[in-house]
């Protein structure tokens, strides 16, 4: 009898010590395992004064649907709400990786996509929704800047959205929900000059509409603490005492004008070689959504609202604050300096 | 109808004279909002797989729906020729943004292929819940049209569609099997 308490005690301390490994390691993947460098530390004022500048000229604008009514105060409003913060010199302990972040836990789930259907509620599969309380089919910059978020920080208004996973038909939200902005993906010297993203830009990332897992699969499952499963396009077989977790990288370069195109994706491009395409020249943070499931197991019991698992996809619609978002990115992006939810090293 | 919806789009966008250039690719016609292509975009593929599951009738020469089937038929394609009619006279391209999304009210590769199967009574029956379900997603979404949309022609295509989707749910129930 003596035995079985201590081998319990034993397997939770194994389990414990599991966990932190795991969290320690998907956080260098988040940080995408590598050091960088650090940069020149010129062009970082430089370079947020001209994105501060630049992008309420930018925006107001979207393609396709020319005369769609976007907002033309979207930029101009959260402009003037506050200055940007002085910058702070990089702290001697800081870790050089450009990153910022947003925890923006599970807020409600609707039939509604505000991007692909606007105004259309209930012409939708079912979204899971994150960071911003208010979003539904009529959501709108306007509507979402007066609104409220679960996100830390809570300046974060963005909305963030994704199929709902069903686990046996049942929907199961994820508990970790972490939004990275990240300047990886490109070289330094872009990386430098990445603006801040347009307030009012929408993102669409992933495919929803994959038949197969091909090349236009960008999404990732993967398991938290069990690297050794490796990472897949589809569904993957998670251990027991795991979770099975998704990686979903956004498109990082922008054509410089549109909020938004008629596919929703035309306006924004992965980069090529290190760098923005000339036809999407501007260099901005990639957002990196990264969802963790309370769920692991045989996958043939999970779907997505959407379908299979390659057809995971995220949608995003940037209503982070000018101010608070070109501070984060002139001091943690430009810089390459790891910051918390703060912005701060 | 459809002469209705040219002269309208027509007047719309400026052609109605023999001056009058197409607007600019890629430029929609200034009275089609977001939701209304949004809603456009929807009722191409809504309609396609419903007539891809329809066309599953020919091999069930035995079924009680294939009275029902020929009225949707012609009612969805004459939709989607009134729509793609729309989409060419504002020079957008047909978006493919649902082409084989799982989307309610869409008919999906899955449900298709098991329908392919199914024969007698069994088929009846599946043909039957997708095409209910499909219905009803169809008048939620031109509701949803209705109260948000801006443009006549799509405006009027919504309540069409909301008013015979709700006529062939009551067809639908009146098949006896």
């Amino acid at each position: 009898m003596a035995h079985v308490p201590s081998s319990r005690l034993r397997r939770r301390v194994w389990i414990a010590a599991l966990a932190v490994a795991g969290v320690a390691a998907s956080a260098v993947t988040a940080n995408a395992m590598f050091f960088t460098p650090p940069a020149q530390p010129k062009a970082s004022q430089t370079s947020s004064a001209a994105a501060v500048t630049s992008s309420p000229q930018a925006a107001g604008t979207t393609t396709p649907p020319a005369d769609t009514p976007v907002p033309t105060a979207e930029t101009t409003k959260a402009a003037v709400v506050a200055p940007p913060k002085p910058q702070e010199p990089i702290p001697p302990n800081a870790v050089r990786v450009a990153e910022f972040v947003a925890e923006c836990p599970f807020t409600h789930k609707l039939p509604d996509d505000p991007i692909v259907l606007p105004n259309l509620p209930g012409a939708s599969h079912m979204h899971s929704f994150f960071g911003n309380t208010s979003t539904n089919a009529h959501s709108d910059v306007t509507s979402l800047g007066k609104a409220t978020s679960t996100c830390s920080p809570k300046v974060d208004l963005s909305s963030y959205w994704v199929p709902t996973l069903l686990v046996d038909g049942q929907p199961v939200e994820p508990t970790g929900t972490t939004f990275y902005y990240l300047g990886e993906g490109v070289r330094d010297d872009v990386t430098a000059r990445i603006q801040p993203l347009p307030y009012g830009l929408r993102i669409v990332a992933g495919n929803a509409k994959a038949t197969a897992p091909d090349n236009t699969t960008t999404s990732r499952w993967s398991c938290l603490h069990a690297g050794h499963v490796g990472a897949s396009k589809d569904f993957v077989t998670c251990p027991a005492g795991t979770m099975i977790e998704s990686y979903l990288d956004f498109p990082q370069c922008w054509n410089g004008k549109d909020l938004d195109s008629a596919d929703h994706k035309s306006h924004m491009s992965y980069p090529v070689n290190g760098d923005c395409p000339a036809t999407h020249p501007v260099p901005v943070p990639k957002l990196r959504q990264v969802l963790r499931y309370p769920a692991n197991g045989d996958p043939a019991r999970f779907k997505l609202s959407s379908g299979p698992g390659f057809t995971m996809h995220g949608d995003f619609f940037n209503v982070w604050p000018e101010a608070e978002m070109a501070q984060r990115v002139r001091d943690c992006i430009n810089r390459i300096v790891k910051c918390g939810p703060d912005g701060r090293p | 109808m459809r002469a209705l919806l040219v002269a309208v789009v027509l007047a719309a966008a400026g052609c109605g004279t023999p001056t009058g250039s197409p607007p600019p690719a890629g430029s929609p016609a200034p009275d089609l909002a977001a939701t209304d292509l949004a809603f456009v975009d929807l009722l191409i593929p809504q309609n396609e797989s419903t007539l891809a599951a329809l066309a599953l009738t020919s091999a069930n020469p035995g079924s009680a729906l294939h009275p029902v089937a020929r009225q949707v038929e012609t009612r969805y394609r004459a939709e989607l020729a009134q729509v793609r009619e729309l989409l060419a006279r504002i020079g957008r391209q047909e978006s493919d943004q649902h082409d084989g999304h799982d989307m309610p009210g869409m008919i999906t590769a899955a449900e298709l292929a098991t329908l392919a199967h199914d024969r007698g009574t069994a088929f009846d029956q599946q043909l039957k819940a997708l095409l209910r379900s499909q219905f009803e997603e169809a008048r939620t979404v031109a509701r949803a049209e209705l109260s948000s949309g801006t443009s006549q022609p799509v405006l009027e295509l919504g309540a069409r569609v909301d008013s015979t989707r709700a006529e062939f749910l009551a067809l639908l129930e009146g098949v006896q099997r």
